[in-house]
């Protein structure tokens, strides 16, 4: 435990740099799936049939062993950065996408109903009642998608690429050396720090965003 | 129509296996390729892989079930949300990093590997069943103590049966985690079809690489739908 | 109950007995049931009325140790219940409660045979049982046996939910809000089942409800809880309506106590009111001559099979005597010797007669009943109360003593 501690103490500059690219590729990646998914959701909203194709299609995604993805990509890709974020990307979709439709949905047909009436077009409609109605929930889909891709990054690594699966790596290598657990123990720990320091950015991000109206 | 639709996955499945057959049929072979790509190969891998994957679910599902009921019961009952809180938080950690620990503490080999597969993987299946016996309508068990059930009876005649959707949709989800979790199996000698991929990747070929990810996807993807239709059978009707 | 053998009865043991109750819910200051002592005798229907949050569900809770109380005894059918073995006594007890809680994994049989399974019946004798069970409350077993609680509407479920009480034929009903999640239509039906089914089967029954309406119908007395299970007043339907023991049961009997009360006795507990019948074709002579013998106003013309017709006065006998027939009121207002005072009574409003005929099932007069009686009823359900009302006698509230 002691020998953890100072073994931390001496690679934290290093485990801080680690952190902060594996925290700039889950970034990155929910940046991409957020505008996918939930443009997508807006647009299928209305189809039952597309949305349902679409749940499916991001269902497959999700099911595809993580290695398996990110190695498909690899001949396409390259090492390294690009297929870490385009699979991350794919992982976060179905999370997103679910719950922008199901938040949509959840918006009372009423309260739509009414900003016709008072003469919003489409567009209108939907920036400015639907989606601020829908936001809670579209944020906590956001919000698992994130934890789900914080660890899954760790498989990066693999092909080269950045973030703290670095570590976990290098513990693997030097099996049987006293330090290859500080190593593997260091990575997993940055990396549930981080899934955790994200889901209070959340919290935090949840309470500016969503209108005091439909505050729980 | 529905049958179709019922059919569609294994349908297109299949069809990625025939593209990706022909393709490397096509392919030019050297003879590191040719080590990696032949059936005897792959078959052992595949194996190898669904062996880990089974396994470890049929493991995950006896424990995490019944840690799931034994902790949702009234003197236990306290201790659920602090259990979901960390099931919780373990699904953050990398899976990858369980198998490098386990590896470590130890040692390599299959029951070590399907020992963190097992850590791993138990976490959604006991999350399931408690969300599943503890969403169940509190005035069916009043109904069902009224009429005289002992709780034991409760539990195997209403709790249970009423919760076994959600405790399926957890075990499905386990499934899926493991056969994930063996693909990465490769890297602490634990075999599958992490192997396939893991040559490919060092060694350079792609034939390779795209062969054992695209078994690998495919594997997740039937078992994937096997385990949903098993779910359609399994749930009470009535529900 | 009919199993029982004759020289097994235990007379003047109360089937269910209270005897200063207290129960207090972790984390509230106020106990919810407060020494609360009551009796329900064996074969009659008592009902617990009051507001939400009064014990009333507390108290069904306790009876069938789905709660233990802090302090006080239950005593049912002479055994104390904290020494019995909860599930065995459960199984003694039908319960049915508001939500239904019908096991929507299960069939209408699955659930109905769910005592009997644990009882370890034959599984033929189940099949057989809930069949007799399902018509017995008027559903089709060969509709409705294999159906799962979701297929059915909410008063059939609450069929199937009164079918599964009564399963394995247990002398005690506790009914919590039974008729509490379906619409008054339905509910207005399920109350005369639930009554009908109760003249055949003598159960001894504790309802419970929020509805003053509901228990003076359903109850053969009803007690009035005020909050923290205090009973305000036990006392028959006709006495609560009447005789208020407290400002706090007339406020919540609330105004239309009397009119309530019309519903409690029928027209044949009326006096009958003195008026000539005579047949459709009599001579004007005889007819005037029956009025002045009877001191009436009027009198009542019947056709051969003796189905009211008219009523005719004596001014219009001397007008119009050869048109009788025209002249005359038509009697259309009848009612039957088991429909209750508040239907009478809105008969005889609804006719310039300001009576109504009492009719026999061929539809044939057997007697009148006016406006007059029915005060006269109302009036004596008032000062009777205190001693008897349907012919039971009244007991002290408490303490309960022999």
């Amino acid at each position: 435990m002691a020998s953890f501690i100072s073994y931390l103490e001496r690679r934290a500059d290093h485990l801080l740099e680690l952190a902060l690219a594996h925290a700039t590729v889950v970034a990155l990646a929910l940046l991409v799936a957020a505008v996918l998914g939930i443009g997508v959701g807006v647009a299928v909203r209305a189809h039952e049939r597309s949305a349902e194709a679409a749940l499916a299609v991001a269902g497959t995604f999700l099911t595809v062993p993580s290695y398996a993805l990110i190695g498909l990509l690899v001949p396409a890709l390259g090492l390294g950065y690009a297929p870490t974020i385009v699979a991350l990307a794919m992982y976060a979709l179905l999370p997103i996408l679910r719950n922008t439709l199901a938040g949509l949905r959840s918006v009372d047909p009423a309260v739509v109903e009414c900003a016709r009436g008072l003469g919003m077009g489409d567009r209108e409609r939907l920036l400015r009642v639907e989606l601020p109605l829908a936001w809670p929930v579209i944020l906590a889909g956001l919000r698992v998608a994130t934890v789900l891709i914080v660890g899954i990054a760790a498989i990066a690594a693999a092909v080269n690429g950045p973030g703290l699966g670095e570590d976990i790596f290098v513990g693997l290598a030097r099996i049987g050396s006293a330090s290859a657990l500080n190593y593997v123990l260091g990575g997993m720990l940055g990396v549930v720090v981080l899934a955790i320091l994200f889901d209070a950015a959340y919290a935090g991000l949840a309470r500016i965003t969503t209108s005091r109206g439909i505050r729980g | 129509m529905a049958l179709l639709r019922r059919l569609a996955l294994p349908l297109i499945v299949s069809g990625v296996g025939l593209v990706l057959a022909v393709w490397v049929g096509t392919q030019e072979l050297d003879s590191i390729e040719q080590r990696q790509l032949n059936g005897a190969t792959l078959l052992e891998k595949i194996v190898e892989h669904l062996e880990l994957a089974a396994a470890a679910s049929v493991v995950v599902v006896v424990l995490a079930v019944s840690l799931g009921i034994v902790l949702t019961r009234p003197g236990t009952r306290r201790l659920a949300p602090a259990v979901i809180a960390v099931a919780n938080v373990g699904q953050a950690t990398p899976s990858i990093g369980f198998l490098v620990v386990g590896a470590i503490v130890a040692g390599i080999g299959f029951d070590r590997v399907l020992l963190a597969l097992v850590a791993y993987s138990a976490l959604p299946v006991l999350r399931n069943t408690m969300v599943g016996l503890q969403q169940v309508d509190r005035s069916l068990i009043e109904a069902a103590r009224g009429l005289g059930m002992s709780p034991t009876a409760t539990l195997l005649r209403v709790e249970l049966p009423l919760s076994v959707p959600v405790i399926l949709a957890g075990v499905r989800t386990a499934l899926v985690v493991n056969v994930g979790t063996a693909t990465l199996a490769t890297f602490v000698d634990g075999g599958g079809l992490g192997d396939t991929i893991n040559s490919g990747i060092r060694l350079g070929r792609d034939t390779v690489l795209v062969t054992g990810a695209v078994l690998t996807a495919m594997m997740a993807l039937l078992l994937d739908w096997v385990a949903r239709g098993a779910e359609d059978l399994l749930r009470p009707r009535g529900l | 109950m009919a199993e029982r053998a004759p020289g097994a009865r235990r007379p003047r043991v109360p089937a269910i007995r209270l005897e200063g109750v207290t129960k207090a819910y972790t984390g509230r200051v106020e106990p919810a049931v407060r020494d609360l002592s009551f009796d329900v005798a064996e074969g009659e229907t008592a009902v617990l009325v009051g507001p939400s949050g009064c014990g009333k569900t507390t108290t069904l809770r306790l009876i069938n140790r789905l709660i233990t109380p802090d302090e006080g005894r239950i005593v049912v059918d002479g055994d104390d219940v904290s020494g019995a073995e909860p599930d065995a006594l459960r199984r003694r007890m039908g319960y049915v409660i508001q939500q239904i809680g019908l096991f929507p994994h299960m069939t209408v049989q699955e659930n109905v045979a769910t005592v009997p399974r644990m009882l370890g019946w034959s599984k033929a004798r189940r099949g057989e049982r809930t069949d007799e069970l399902l018509a017995t409350v008027g559903l089709e077993p060969s509709a409705f046996r294999d159906r799962f609680p979701r297929e059915l509407s909410g008063g059939q479920q609450q069929r199937v939910g009164v079918a599964r009480a009564l399963a394995a034929d247990p002398p005690i009903l506790l009914m919590d809000e039974p008729f509490g999640s379906v619409d008054p239509v339905v509910r207005e039906r399920l109350q005369d089942e639930l009554l009908s089914l109760q003249r055949r089967l003598r159960k001894t029954i504790l309802f419970v409800t929020h509805d003053i309406d509901e228990a003076v119908k359903m109850g053969d007395r009803i007690a009035v809880m005020d909050h923290g299970g205090r009973i305000e007043q036990y006392a028959t339907p006709a006495q609560v309506l009447s005789r208020p023991a407290s400002q706090f049961v007339s406020e919540f009997v609330g105004p239309g106590a009397t009119l309530k009360a019309l519903s409690l006795t029928r027209v044949g507990d009326l006096e009958p009111a003195e008026c000539p019948v005579l047949g459709l074709s009599s001579d004007p002579a005889a007819i005037r001559a029956a009025i002045r013998r009877a001191g009436t106003e009027d009198a009542l013309l019947v056709d051969d099979a003796g189905r009211p017709r008219c009523w005719v006065t004596v001014e219009e006998l001397e007008r119009r005597f050869d048109a009788l027939g025209e002249a005359a009121i038509a009697a259309e207002a009848t009612v039957r010797r088991s429909d209750d005072l508040r239907l009478a009574l809105e008969r005889m409003v609804s006719t310039r007669a300001g009576k109504a005929v009492v009719v026999d099932d061929a539809g044939a007069c057997i007697g009148v009943v006016e406006l007059a009686g029915v005060i006269a009823a109302v009036e004596s359900l008032r000062s009777h109360a205190s001693v008897t009302a349907r012919g039971r006698e009244v007991r002290p509230l408490s303490p309960v003593s022999d």
